[in-house]
Order: structure tokens, then C-alpha cells, then sequence
């Protein structure tokens, strides 16, 4: 009974957004405080509903219903209980469900923020984000049902996917979600700018939180995701180049770009369409990622739970979506006016462009290198592979330019204003650069790519040290209390500073790992040493374990640095019985200089057990960085608040 | 000014400083495996066929442990990369290889991007003359 409770309430969600669209095409002509209200308020009941909805198949995964189909498809009754909430956004059925929560969610945040004066954009951009609901929630309604019943109801459940059942998976899907529901947001508001024909700064200032919390979750969601993948398939790496990364990873980069030209359109007013177009870009990549991942088109290491049928269906949304604001794009951008503005080739302006034209270069590589083989096999049947090599000698040349402009274009002004540190800091990066590449070549010259690599993430520091050095000195706070640098933060814009504080010290990570990676393959038995680099490792002893739904055979190795003892290791493999699979489980000693990591292989007492062990230099500063970069988001959210509140009290002018 | 600078500097040679120290650390004995450096290398442009995309090198399902027997093997049989790599289209096709050749199927594959870049910034060129 209670789980039709949730389908009941998944359809009235449904048959209110139809008739909220009909409301919507019907007002919009005609807009009016009373539509707007009554269109605010319905947003906040399709959330209710939806949220109820969501509320009712968790509940059902708690109490293991089996009567449910996907309950008893991707449930057990002996699996521990984060386990069992987070399957509920492990499976197709669950994880739409969960995009259309957070995507009703999201239209409710944006009709509940007060918008200024502009009741009419507003009216639109609900009316866009119901359209997409509505769309979402036919899908789920007719060809994804999760409030489907079996006939014979089992004992037990077939069990969740081992590999899934890790913390790292239960927060990565929800976060990755916020991400690519969240660029909805601005799809909206691109729309609405183009529905209602009128956009100014305040328009810009407006889309930018949205842009960033999404870019932020995004960031989040993808590093979890690598995270997982590092830790839990055991293969020491933690980026595969894969078909469903490179689709979080398109509307990343999107996003990036768009959060750097909405700069420019918000100061100067200009490049209207190509912000919109951006706009309505990253959302269809949000789409397009979803259908990838959903349709199994392509075989990747991520994908869990697909149907070729379905795709269709995400392919027609995706067509809709993305069609219907193309055609209104082509027909009314032209009314748009932009402000004449001049500006230096060394401006803030410029390099703003310049890094769109890379990123968006970037974007077009990515989605080359994921769609190729497909479109090959369709051409003429010939069928390609494409790794991680092709990326390194197309994706990174492009973004090593980027890495470049990064550091100094903060040190640039706006429109002719000439900037008066830019010469000395440009001497100052010469020099620290000449200084990190001698380094590295004296260690080791073998790579001239881990000296690039390295040298840029050095590079992208001192620009950014240097900056905020500078901005610090301005400000002129003495800093000899701690509540100082409260005071010092909060009259600074440091958001984009952390952020690119995070991409050097994420390339760093990259260079540790990619370049200085040591590792040992080989079978050991119990009392055996063994070294990689300085680090001494002992087989002590090999257990038998009992786990609440599975068996695990573990390895104790002890783990030696310099002679000095560093803890235990205790890689595991885990055999689940009900699920029929053994995963890996790496034992991972982290700290701030690397990581050993230790994967257990198949063996006996007899022959000895095969083990991999990797010591991999710098790996945590990957997964710190994109950290730090989430963080400047969030930081340039809290910060912009702020100003915009005070800023629209004063005037507009110098934002 | 001189005080900013001194701290700039000493800041960023302290980073230098850690990066580098963690490499120097690390002596590399890449001897201890199994596998050549080569082997490892050639792997890892190797798709795993069986597998959901993997390259030979990461996994460790049967097919993937004879081929790396078998590039082992040949590298003993001073074969080089190339031929490896050819030998290995012959008996299972493009699809093995992780790392497209240049031919006429992957033409555009390989320099699309590139032209992309071309155009694009003689465009943004064109657009900061006016």
C-alpha cells in the first residue's frame, strides 16, 4: 500500500507540472504577480510531492520491501544500513528518481530566492524548469517506474552491487547530481533571457551563484567519483579517461568556461550570446552525460544499471530540450544589445576569452575522443578504441596554455587600464619556473613531461601566491591577531584564488602520480620483507574474515619508512555470497607525501600470495585540489552575496 | 614592496622545495617486477578485450595475463613496439589498440581538435583587431 502512496504521488507531481506548463504558456504573454505567485507556490508543491515520493522508496529500501522490484533487485536484507538507503539512488529506477528531487528542488530554491525586480524572468525560468521536470517525469512514469511490484515476492533481495557498497559511491551520485541538475538552473535563465529578450547585469549577477554551486557540486562530485575509483577497483589509478567520466567531465569544463565569461558579461555587458549559448551548452552536456551513462551506449568501467531502450527516450528530452532553445537562440539573439566597450589585448577581457576558446576546445576534444568510435562503427562498421594516449597528446597541449594564462591574468584590468605589477610578477614566475625546472631535471630528466607538468603546477602557485600577497599588502590589515584574518578574508575576494590555488596544487598530484609512481608486482608468502623505494614491507600474517554480508580473505602486511615503523596495512578480497562477486579492497597507508597502496591477489599458503603495491607520490593532493577548488565556489558564493547585498544599496557600478 | 617580494619568493621556494623532495625520495626500482618497464609500457596501449574497458596492463583476467606473456615474449624475440603493436592488429584488429593509428579512420579523430584551436583562435583574433 504505501509504496503506491509514492507512485500516487509521483503522478500528481506529474499531472500538476503538465498543468503548470499549460498555466505557464498560457500567462506568459500576459504576466502578472498573481501567475507568478501561483506558479512559485506549485514549484514548491511538485517538490513536496517528489520529495514524499523519494521519502516512501527509501523507506522501502530500509525495510527491505521486496515486494518492489527494484528493492528486491538491488537489495538485502543483511547488507548494513547506509547501504541500503544509498541503493536507493543506486539503480536506474532510484537514481532518476533522485534527479527529478533534486531538479524540483532547485526550482523551488530559485522561486523562493529573492529576485529583483524581474518577476517576469522569473516567471520563465520556473516555466523552463518545470518543462524539464515534466519531461523527466514522463520518463520515469513510462518507461522507469520504481514503485513496480513483482508477483511471487521473494525471500530475500539479489543484492547491491559490491562495488557499490562503499561510502565513497553513497555521496558521489548525489553530489554529481546537484552538479548536473544544478546547471539547469542557468539553462533556465538563458532561456528566460531569451523568452523575455531582455538581459543586463543584474541578469549576470543573478545566474552566477547558480552557475557556481553547480560547477562546485560538479567539482565535488567527479573527485568523489575518482576517489571511489582509486580506492575500490584497485588498479592504482584514478582516472581512466573513461566514456562515463569524460561525461561528467564535458559539463565540467562547460561550466568552467561559462563561470569565467559571466564575468565579463556582469562587468562589461558583453558577449551576451555566447554566455546564452554556454548557458544552454552545459546543460545539454548535463543531458547528454545522463543518456551516455543511462543507455549503456558505451562500455565503460562506471556503468551499473543500463537499457538500451531507454536511451531513446533520454535521447528525445535531449533533442527537446536542447532543439527548442537552440531555435529560439537563432531567431532572437540578434535583439540583444551589447555595450561598445574597448579593451587592451593584456585585459581582463581578453584573457577571459581566450580561456573560453581553450576550455570550449577542450569541451569539443573530449566529446571527439567519447563519441568517435561510435560514429566510426556507424559509418562504415570499423571499430576503434580510444585511451588514455589520445587524451595526453590532444586534451593536455590544449589545457597546458590555460595553466599559463592562469597565473598571470589576474594581474590584469579591466578594458585599457594599464596594470602596474604585471612586469614583476611576470620576472618573478620566470625565475621560480627556471629555478622548478633545473630542479626537477637534476632528480630526474628522464620525463621532460613530468618537468612541464611539474614546472606549471609551480607556476600557477606562485601566480596565485603572489597575488594574494599583493592583495594582502593593499589591504592594509595588520595581522597580528587571529581575528585579523577573518577581517582580511572577508574584505577580499579570495574565491578564485583557492580555486586556482586548488588546479596547482591538483597538478602537482598529477605530476607525483603520473610520473614518480613506484611500483612492485610479484607473489609473496607470510614472513617475507620486501622493499619499494625506501619503504619496507612485511607479510605478517593472512586471515579469514567474517563480514555482515560477505567473507573476506586479508593480507597483514607492516609497513616500514626510513626504519621506522608506519602502521599496518590490510588489503582485503572480499567473496559476497548473495551478489556471486569478489571485489578488491586495497589497503591504503595516506599521508600528506603519498600513499602506499597494497592489493591482495589470488594464492595459498603453499605458493605464496600475488600482490601489487604501488607507492604513489602525491596522490591525496589530486583529490585536495579539486577540494580547494569546491571550496574557492562556495567562498565566491558566500563572498558575492555579501557584496551584491551592499552593492544594491549603493550602485552598480563597480562590481 | 621589497617585504611582498621577499615573501612571494620565500613562499614559492618553499613549494618547489617540498615537490621536490618527495621525488628525490623516492628511489625508483621498477627492477623488482615481474614484467619488463617495456612490457608495462606496450600494456598499457593494449585493450583488455574481456573486460569493461580496461587496458591489459590493470587487469588481471586470463586473456590479459597471456597477452602480456605474449608482448613479453616477443619483446624477447627482439621484436619492437611497432611490431607488436602490428602483430597485435593483425590477430584482433584496431579495437585492441588503446591508441588509434593515423590512417583514414581516425583522420579526423587526431587533428579535429587541432583545427578546432586553429580556427577558433584566428576568429578571436580577428575579433580583438575590430
Amino acid at each position: 500500500m504505501i509504496p503506491e502512496l509514492g507512485h500516487v504521488f509521483l503522478v500528481l507531481a506529474f499531472v500538476a507540472s503538465i498543468m503548470q506548463i499549460v498555466f505557464w504558456t498560457y500567462h506568459i504573454n500576459s504576466f502578472n504577480e498573481l501567475a507568478l505567485d501561483i506558479l512559485k507556490k506549485s514549484a514548491l508543491l511538485n517538490c513536496i510531492f517528489i520529495l514524499i515520493s523519494f521519502l516512501i522508496l527509501t523507506y522501502s529500501f530500509i525495510i527491505s520491501d521486496f515486494s518492489l522490484l527494484i528493492v528486491s533487485n538491488n537489495s538485502h536484507t543483511l547488507k548494513p544500513l547506509i547501504y541500503k538507503i544509498s541503493g536507493t539512488w543506486g539503480n536506474h529506477e532510484g537514481s532518476l528518481l533522485l534527479w527529478v528531487l533534486i531538479l524540483s528542488s532547485f526550482t523551488f530554491l530559485v522561486s523562493y530566492k529573492k529576485t529583483h525586480n524581474n518577476g517576469e524572468l522569473l516567471f520563465s525560468i520556473i516555466g523552463v524548469q518545470t518543462l524539464i521536470l515534466c519531461l523527466f517525469l514522463a520518463f520515469i512514469l513510462l518507461t522507469s517506474n520504481p514503485f513496480e511490484r513483482v508477483s511471487a515476492i521473494p525471500i530475500e533481495g539479489r543484492g547491491l552491487n559490491p562495488l557499490l557498497q562503499d561510502p565513497g559511491l553513497a555521496f558521489h551520485p548525489p553530489m554529481l547530481y546537484v552538479g548536473y541538475v544544478g546547471l539547469s538552473v542557468s539553462f533556465s535563465f538563458a532561456v528566460g533571457a531569451l523568452i523575455t529578450g531582455k538581459i543586463n547585469k543584474e541578469w549576470a549577477q543573478q545566474i552566477r551563484p547558480w552557475i557556481t554551486i553547480a560547477w562546485s557540486a560538479l567539482t565535488m562530485g567527479i573527485a568523489l567519483g575518482s576517489w571511489w575509483a582509486y580506492y575500490e577497483l584497485g588498479w592504482g589509478g584514478w582516472w581512466f579517461w573513461d566514456p562515463v567520466e569524460n561525461a561528467s567531465f564535458m559539463p565540467w569544463l562547460i561550466a568552467t568556461a561559462l563561470l569565467h565569461s559571466i564575468r565579463i558579461l556582469e562587468t562589461r555587458l558583453i558577449f551576451i550570446n555566447w554566455c546564452i549559448l554556454l548557458s544552454i551548452l552545459g546543460f545539454a552536456f548535463s543531458l547528454l552525460g545522463t543518456f551516455i551513462v543511462r543507455s549503456g551506449l558505451l562500455t565503460s568501467v562506471h556503468s551499473f544499471a543500463s537499457d538500451p531502450s531507454r536511451g531513446i527516450f533520454i535521447l528525445i528530452i535531449l533533442v527537446i530540450s536542447v532543439g527548442g532553445p537552440l531555435i529560439l537562440y537563432a531567431l532572437k539573439s540578434s535583439l540583444f544589445r551589447e555595450q561598445k566597450v574597448q579593451f587592451n589585448l593584456l585585459s581582463k577581457e581578453s584573457a577571459l576569452l581566450i580561456n573560453n576558446l581553450f576550455f570550449t576546445t577542450a569541451t569539443a576534444t573530449v566529446l571527439i575522443g567519447t563519441l568517435y568510435p561510435l560514429f566510426l562503427d556507424a559509418f562504415n562498421g570499423d571499430k576503434i578504441s580510444i585511451g588514455p594516449a589520445y587524451y595526453n597528446a590532444t586534451f593536455a597541449p590544449i589545457m597546458a596554455p590555460i595553466i599559463l594564462l592562469m597565473a598571470i591574468a589576474p594581474f590584469f584590468n579591466w578594458g585599457k587600464g594599464k596594470s602596474k605589477n604585471l612586469l614583476k610578477i611576470i620576472a618573478i614566475l620566470i625565475t621560480t619556473s627556471l629555478v622548478s625546472v633545473i630542479t626537477l631535471y637534476t632528480i630526474d630528466g628522464s620525463s621532460i613531461f613530468a618537468i612541464i607538468c611539474g614546472s606549471l603546477s609551480i607556476w600557477l602557485f606562485v601566480g596565485v601566491v603572489s597575488d594574494l600577497i599583493i592583495k594582502f599588502t593593499e589591504t592594509k590589515i595588520k595581522l597580528n591577531k587571529v581575528s585579523n584574518l577573518f577581517i582580511y578574508i572577508s574584505k577580499n575576494k579570495i574565491g578564485m584564488n583557492i580555486a586556482h590555488l586548488g588546479v596547482a596544487i591538483f597538478l602537482a598530484g598529477v605530476t607525483g602520480e603520473q610520473f614518480f609512481k613506484t611500483e612492485f608486482s610479484g607473489r609473496k608468502n607470510i614472513g617475507d620483507t620486501f622493499s619499494i623505494g625506501n619503504r619496507v614491507l612485511e607479510f605478517k600474517n593472512f586471515e579469514t574474515i567474517n563480514g555482515p554480508n560477505y567473507q573476506s580473505e586479508m593480507g597483514i602486511f607492516t609497513l616500514h619508512h626510513n626504519s621506522k615503523f608506519i602502521g599496518y596495512l590490510k588489503p582485503e578480497k572480499r567473496y559476497y555470497p548473495t551478489e556471486q562477486t569478489q571485489t578488491t579492497e586495497a589497503a591504503i597507508i595516506s599521508n600528506f607525501l603519498g600513499d602506499t597502496y597494497i592489493v591482495l591477489g589470488e594464492g595459498n599458503y603453499e605458493t605464496g600470495w600475488s600482490i601489487r603495491i604501488y607507492f604513489n607520490p602525491l596522490v591525496s593532493w589530486i583529490w585536495a585540489g579539486a577540494f580547494l577548488m569546491a571550496l574557492g565556489g562556495v567562498t565566491s558564493i558566500i563572498q558575492n552575496k555579501k557584496t551584491f547585498n551592499n552593492a544594491t544599496k549603493v550602485s552598480l557600478n563597480e562590481i | 614592496m621589497k617585504k611582498q617580494f621577499c615573501s612571494i619568493l620565500s613562499i614559492c621556494f618553499l613549494y618547489i622545495t617540498i615537490i621536490s623532495n618527495i621525488t628525490l625520495a623516492e628511489e625508483k626500482n621498477t627492477q623488482l617486477n615481474f614484467l619488463t618497464n617495456k612490457t608495462r609500457e606496450i600494456a598499457q596501449n593494449i585493450k583488455c578485450l574481456v573486460c569493461q574497458n580496461q587496458s591489459i596492463d590493470e587487469s588481471n583476467s586470463e586473456l590479459a595475463k597471456d597477452l602480456k606473456k605474449l608482448i613479453e615474449e616477443k619483446l624477447n624475440d627482439g621484436l619492437d613496439e611497432d611490431e607488436i603493436y602490428t602483430f597485435l592488429r593483425e590477430r584482433y584488429g584496431d579495437y585492441i589498440l588503446l591508441k588509434p593509428p593515423l590512417n583514414t579512420n581516425t583522420i579526423l579523430l587526431w587533428f579535429l581538435p587541432f583545427i578546432i584551436l586553429v580556427f577558433s583562435s584566428i576568429y578571436i583574433f580577428k575579433f580583438f583587431k575590430k
